[in-house]
């Protein structure tokens, strides 16, 4: 168990899922020209955008103003994050599952 | 098996000095468990409204940095640990896989998952557990349709758990529902927009040195509403998030202990010990120093981080919950 959560611990800080996903987000930490994945699963690399930000700091209604910032630009089709392995993954557990679950119920001759 | 600590710590030794002070004043409110937890409820609530309306950008900036991890380390304690729910044999930590897949990316329907093998492994009639796996169903269903807001749906409702985890250790009293009535009123006010006229005379929209914005959490938190609300929904997140960490961190240790009495800090920290081992103890330690630290050198960064070290935290407490659920019982502490 113990050994459960220090595992959890650090792979949960090596990656995670994108809570948040939008094109700033996925290069966040990330140089210009880094590999990248756009919000709609497409490949892509970081590169300079301008995005059109509110601006709150006189609070309600906001103000706009164009925010240059490193986002992910999309190079190529279909290559990145999509459902399908995770389907086949989400899949298989559910067959191990079902798997243990009847092993347990079997009565053990000793 | 905890032993009799022979020695008292300094802390025991002040707070003991201060309840001794105080004791004519506020002896009563402070002897009774329901009422200490009621009133240590409502104080924790105000508490965190008081800092949405004065500094919400430090409250969302520093407060996962200092207290996400000893939340988290509540989350285990209470919700698997005490109820000994580890050892209850291999589907239960087949529940693991997918909360550990939820830190290598896995979409919300894989980190669901988790709540399959705890409906299985609870203890309850078949017609709870078909209860549980249709939620589980109905869940993964909205969560495969429409991604991105149910992700979002979870983050603003998952502070709301802990509530409703504190809610159910114990029976309340008629006085203990002012906490969750406090809370919604709260929230109320925040949505329907009674806290900007405070942010504007506090100067709180700005806060440089927390190195973030409004924009940012309104852009990570709320992209999908209208600027007004977006900053509105930004608000009560803030609150109740703070709301989250008082039930975890406060609250659920304060109920879930056998002796009604305050405890020594001294004794507090044997019983982690003995939960966790010492071994653990330090890595949580050194955890929360490494995310504390982070933030000092770069706070969004570290606040990043930390966000991603914790969101399998949200689906561990919906499979206790849905394995409670299939119980029929109140979470054993």
């Amino acid at each position: 168990m113990r050994l459960f959560f220090l595992v959890l611990a650090f792979a949960s800080a090596s990656s995670l899922a994108d809570i948040l996903p939008d094109e700033v987000a996925s290069c966040r930490g990330k140089d210009v020209g880094a590999a990248c994945t756009t919000p709609d699963g497409q490949a892509g690399t970081c590169a300079k955008i301008s995005v059109t930000r509110p601006d709150y700091s006189s609070g309600i209604p906001p103000t706009y103003r164009p925010v240059e910032m490193i986002g992910c630009v999309a190079t190529a089709k279909g290559t990145a994050r999509s459902l399908s392995p995770w389907l086949g993954v989400g899949l298989a557990f559910l067959a191990v599952l079902v798997a243990v679950a009847s092993r347990s119920r079997r009565p053990a001759f000793a | 098996m905890i032993s009799a600590a022979p020695t008292q710590w300094w802390i025991d030794g002040v707070r003991t000095r201060v309840y001794r002070a105080f004791r004519p004043l506020l002896g009563s409110l402070y002897a009774d468990r329901p009422r200490r937890v009621v009133w240590m409820g409502l104080l924790s609530v105000t508490v965190s409204f008081a800092l949405t309306l004065v500094a919400p950008l430090w409250l969302l900036a520093l407060g996962p940095l200092l207290l996400g991890v000893p939340h988290l380390v509540a989350d285990a304690r209470y919700l698997v640990v005490q109820p000994k729910l580890h050892l209850r044999g291999p589907l239960v930590w087949l529940a693991a896989l997918p909360l550990l897949a939820t830190g290598f990316g896995a979409p919300a329907a894989i980190s669901l998952l988790s709540l399959v093998p705890a409906v299985l492994v609870a203890r309850g009639p078949l017609w709870r557990k078909a209860l549980g796996l249709s939620a589980w169903l109905a869940l993964t269903l909205v969560a495969l349709a429409w991604e991105a807001p149910f992700l979002y749906a979870f983050l603003h409702l998952h502070n709301v758990v802990a509530l409703g985890w504190w809610w159910a250790l114990r029976p309340r009293t008629a006085f203990a529902w002012l906490v969750p009535a406090v809370v919604v009123a709260m929230t109320a006010f925040l949505l329907l927009g009674g806290a900007e006229p405070a942010l504007t005379f506090f100067g709180a929209w700005n806060a440089p040195g927390a190195m973030t914005s409004f924009s940012d959490f309104v852009s990570t938190t709320a992209p999908f509403a209208s600027s007004g609300f977006a900053v509105r929904l930004v608000l009560s997140f803030a609150f109740l998030q703070s709301v989250h960490y008082a039930m975890w961190l406060r609250l659920v240790p304060e109920d879930a202990r056998h002796r009604p009495a305050p405890r020594p800090f001294r004794e507090s920290w044997r019983a982690l010990e003995h939960d966790f081992g010492l071994p653990m103890l330090v890595v949580f330690l050194a955890l929360t120093l490494l995310i504390a630290g982070w933030g000092v050198v770069n706070l969004a960064a570290a606040r990043v981080g930390y966000l991603q070290l914790a969101a399998f935290h949200g689906y561990l407490e919906l499979a206790a919950a849905a394995l409670f659920f299939v119980e029929g019982r109140r979470p054993p502490c």
